[in-house]
């Protein structure tokens, strides 16, 4: 399956046209998960990242389906 | 920080200066002290510009001294937007400055009869009250220059634009920064507009020849603030990502979690949110040779403010925030940051509240005055405001009398104060702050986004209405009693992750005044704070009826969730519940 992955701020870098807030597509087992997505990308699946799947709140082991939207953020707060 | 300056403005013959011991206020510094005074002192159902009203201007208890980010200075009366009590905070140099000066808070009384505009000087000599005409009418910019020539650049001042002058609801207090630009606002709640009825366009405060505040045990306080630095720098909000994208970084974040307002809340994604977010921000300022990382006063470890420059590299502005970038951006259908930070710029020199304003030209462009995405269109509305046009006025006055002079139903205010930056439906957690906070809407009464979005402060499910009064009722009281620290409030996302910064905190509470406070006694005072703030306003005449949410909010779905406000009525009537 096919997901959309969008990397934001210092974790940009990670994505492969180098780009924070571009979304990319990235190609999953079945069965995939948001672990499996980050290790396409080398980020490591610890604590503390901000994850989002179609916009709700995600963790590592979540199951992912064919055209997700998954954002990945590394620990930001503003106000 | 032991006296109190009250200055009577009406006095018989001219305004009369008088200093007071601190007294009965004795312990409490920033809004702890001017809600306590606010409380006691102003009649609740007094005209919010007459004589009755008080001005009262606190730095905080940490403030003036070496204590890392202690630097915010609180602003209260009562508010001619909410007609409640009001507190309202900013950074720049003027909290540290006032505190080192020795005083307590300054209580401006009173109104003056002769139509002149004054201003107040204050030094380690005293304090005098001049009258000074060829301030009248100018901008924030303007008026500090002119300030400058006079009494140098080494001063602060803390002075209000035109909207001020004319008394808008909307009107903001400027306060300089470290290179003395009028940039950082006590923007919330018509403050500048008490400051104006006042009489009083400027107060120049030079701490020439005063010291840094002593604490009454130098070492625990050392070793204390040690900790603390240590625990800011630890944390990887505090410690980085604030000073690498400033609080703009948030655009992005709320956009991906369908919470960000747009087109005056009528929808919870931007589409042009990567051309305004933090990360084209900080990209853009380095480019142009402005600053993407910088402090907002002396002593600030997290500088997550910065520099703005034009596209001719000349300084435009200081970094607009992420509520000013999202109210004049996304709120507005407007993905130009030039534009956005063009709008920042006016309204600091008129002295307004960007969330205000932001969330009014929302509501004016619902009306039909401007189409949603046309910049110009705001830019020109928001100059009305400074030339205080007819419509410029009503503009001038929030988002509450605009909705209701044209018609409007979408109207996104609480107790007459425009929201901010998170839409209540896909954040339920600020929409308990939003509904039942002292101050009207306000996001830093109880910051519930940290827990319902970024993870900090533990996680409550944003789209839930379960555990959020519980989340905000605690960040209220835990908000209550930073505001009164002199602390900048992001300090709070290394205090609720780390046990040990929060207890530096307490530490050098303990080490500066030789006290035995716990974090008991913290909560303590946080509850004591915010029950002045409900007692004057149930004074005042509000009643549980004013702790909702416009009704918009509880009978339209909000995409991309397409979710409602759920939290029940009952539930938010629990929140004061102590």
């Amino acid at each position: 399956m096919k997901i959309e992955m969008i990397l934001y701020a210092s974790l940009g870098k990670m994505a492969p046209h180098k780009n924070a807030g571009s979304p990319f597509q990235v190609e999953l087992e079945a069965d995939g998960t948001v672990r499996n997505a980050l290790e396409k990308v080398e980020i490591p699946a610890r604590h503390p990242l901000i994850i989002f799947v179609n916009g709700r709140h995600s963790g590592f082991d979540d199951r992912l389906n064919d055209g997700d939207r998954l954002a990945i953020f590394p620990p930001v707060a503003g106000g | 920080m032991d006296k109190i300056l009250r200055i009577d403005m009406g006095a018989e013959g001219g305004p009369s200066l008088t200093v007071f011991p601190v007294g009965e206020f004795a312990g409490l510094g920033g809004r702890a002290l001017t809600s306590a005074i606010v409380s006691k002192e102003v009649a609740p159902l007094c005209h919010a510009l007459g004589a009755e009203n008080k001005l009262v201007i606190a730095p905080g208890l940490l403030s003036g001294s070496v204590a890392a980010n202690s630097g915010r200075l609180s602003i209260g009366c009562k508010s001619p937007l909410t007609g409640g009590i009001k507190e309202s905070n900013a950074g720049g140099m003027a909290s540290q400055t006032l505190a080192k000066l020795g005083y307590a808070a300054i209580v401006i009384e009173g109104k003056p009869k002769d139509g002149a505009t004054y201003k107040i000087v204050i030094n380690k000599d005293g304090a005098t009250v001049k009258a000074d005409n060829s301030l009248k009418m100018l901008g924030n910019y303007a008026t500090v220059e002119k300030l400058a020539k006079e009494y140098g650049d080494k001063p602060c001042f803390i002075t209000i634009g035109p909207a001020g002058e004319m008394k808008l609801s909307a009107a903001s207090i400027a306060c300089t920064d470290m290179e003395g630009r009028p940039t950082r606002h006590a923007g919330r709640g018509g403050v500048g507009a008490v400051m104006g009825s006042k009489g009083v366009k400027a107060i120049v405060l030079d701490d020439t020849g005063a010291s840094m505040r002593a604490p009454k045990d130098p070492e625990k306080f050392k070793e204390a603030n040690k900790m603390w630095v240590a625990g800011l720098k630890k944390h990887p909000v505090t410690g980085e990502g604030l000073a690498a994208y400033g609080t703009n970084v948030l655009t992005n974040v709320l956009n991906e979690a369908g919470g960000y307002p747009t087109n005056n809340f009528s929808i919870g994604r931007f589409e042009g949110h990567t051309k305004i977010s933090g990360e084209t921000q900080a990209a853009l300022e380095t480019e142009r040779g402005g600053l993407a990382t910088h402090g907002c006063h002396k002593g600030c470890i997290i500088r997550c403010s910065g520099v703005y420059h034009d596209k001719n590299g000349q300084y435009l502005t200081k970094q607009p925030e992420y509520e000013t970038v999202w109210a004049h951006g996304g709120n507005c259908g407007i993905d130009d940051l030039d534009a956005i930070a063009m709008l920042d710029r006016l309204d600091d020199d008129y002295g307004l509240d960007t969330i205000e304003m932001g969330a009014t030209i929302g509501v004016a462009m619902e009306a039909g005055l401007a189409k949603f995405g046309d910049a110009e269109a705001a830019i020109n509305l928001v100059k009305q405001v400074g030339q205080g046009t007819d419509l410029g006025r009503i503009l001038g006055s929030g988002a509450a009398v605009t909705g209701k002079v044209f018609g409007v139903e979408r109207v996104p205010v609480v107790k007459g104060q425009a929201l901010p930056a998170y839409d209540p439906r896909a954040v339920q957690g600020i929409g308990v702050t939003y509904a039942t906070s002292t101050m009207g809407a306000d996001h830093t009464a109880g910051y519930a986004v940290g827990s319902n979005i970024l993870g900090i402060g533990g996680k409550v499910d944003a789209l839930s209405p379960d555990g959020q009064v519980d989340l905000s009722r605690n960040l209220q009281i835990a908000t209550a009693a930073v505001d009164s620290t002199g602390m900048c409030l992001f300090i709070a996302f290394a205090v609720l992750d780390q046990p040990e910064t929060f207890q530096a905190l307490i530490d050098m509470i303990n080490a500066f005044y030789g006290l035995n406070l716990t974090g008991d006694d913290v909560a303590a005072l946080g509850m004591s704070v915010l029950r002045n703030e409900r007692d004057f306003n149930t004074r005042a005449g509000f009643t549980s009826a004013h702790d909702r949410l416009p009704a918009f909010f509880t009978n339209e779905f909000l995409p991309p969730h397409n979710i409602k406000f759920k939290v029940t009525d009952t539930e938010l009537d629990s929140v004061f519940n102590f």
